[in-house]
């Protein structure tokens, strides 16, 4: 069963990778996510929202332990 | 006849109407997925990290009422090489310094923290030139849109995933190495200097460029 869940990670990851490849291959089709980003940061509530998510992933893995 | 040479469109006052409808209910969404973020942390026990959430989730529903005025404005994006420069500089000492340091350690907490307390001025502030430009062509909106969906579907697939994992490696007894969270497997990484470096240099530089976004070019 762990590896089932592993997989499921790196399926997202793959699935994420093919997005970055579609979008540099036919762009009209689907737009690259640094456009995406640049129309989509326009906007306090999502700029914020991204970045805090980003920022926590700093807090999560280097200031706070593990649960025990 | 008028209004039939406009189109569906109709006159820009008749256009802004929906578009701020749209626009308000786009922001309601990311309330939303903050303050689900926050309940999330609350049920598996980090209520700092709930209190985070929430806390930025109420400063956006009071932002959105109108009810806070920030004067935070940023001129135009620079991003000149020699800018690029000292970023570059700052990353890579930054990801040596937190490489060499005990993981969880006072230098980590004060990294992260400053970041987070410089970064939400620059995330609150508006952004001159990110507006006032022409809309996208037709084909632009339909690939933004696209990629828009495609991308909030496969994270959104990947956080119940992690989800999913962490509650039944919770829940489950004796089942954490059946159902390992992302943390899990990350967190052995960490523990190796070098891994950690890299890791943090790669958490910066990609922060480095999210906030180089929202600006029109």
């Amino acid at each position: 069963m762990r590896d089932v869940t592993i997989a499921g990670f790196l399926v997202c990851g793959a699935l994420l990778a093919a997005l970055v490849v579609q979008a540099r291959v036919a762009p009209r089709t689907v737009a690259p996510l640094s456009t995406l980003l640049d129309a989509v940061m326009q906007d306090r509530a999502a700029r914020v929202t991204v970045m805090l998510f980003w920022w926590w992933l700093g807090w999560h893995f280097l200031a706070v332990p593990p649960q025990p | 006849m008028r209004e039939r040479e406009r189109g569906h469109d109709g006159t820009p006052a008749q256009r802004a109407v929906p578009h701020a409808r749209a626009l308000a209910l786009a922001r309601l969404a990311w309330v939303a997925v903050l303050a689900l973020t926050a309940a999330f942390h609350a049920l598996r026990g980090a209520p700092v990290d709930a209190a985070l959430y929430a806390a930025v989730a109420a400063l956006l529903v009071l932002d959105q009422l109108g009810w806070l005025r920030v004067p935070l404005r940023l001129g135009p994006d620079r991003g000149t090489a020699s800018r690029r420069v000292v970023a570059g500089v700052l990353i890579v000492v930054a990801a040596l310094a937190l490489g060499a340091t005990p993981l969880y350690g006072p230098a980590d907490a004060a990294v992260v923290v400053g970041i987070g307390v410089l970064l939400l001025p620059v995330a609150w502030a508006e952004r001159d030139g990110a507006s006032g430009e022409r809309p996208p062509d037709p084909v632009t909106r339909r690939a933004l849109r696209r990629a828009a969906v495609l991308w909030a579907s496969v994270i959104a697939a990947g956080c119940l995933w992690e989800v999913a994992a962490f509650v039944l490696g919770r829940t489950l007894p004796g089942q954490e190495q059946d159902f390992p969270a992302l943390s899990d497997l990350v967190d052995p990484v960490l523990a190796w200097p070098p891994a950690r470096a890299v890791l943090v240099a790669l958490w910066l530089l990609g922060g480095y460029a999210l906030i180089r976004r929202g600006w029109r070019r």
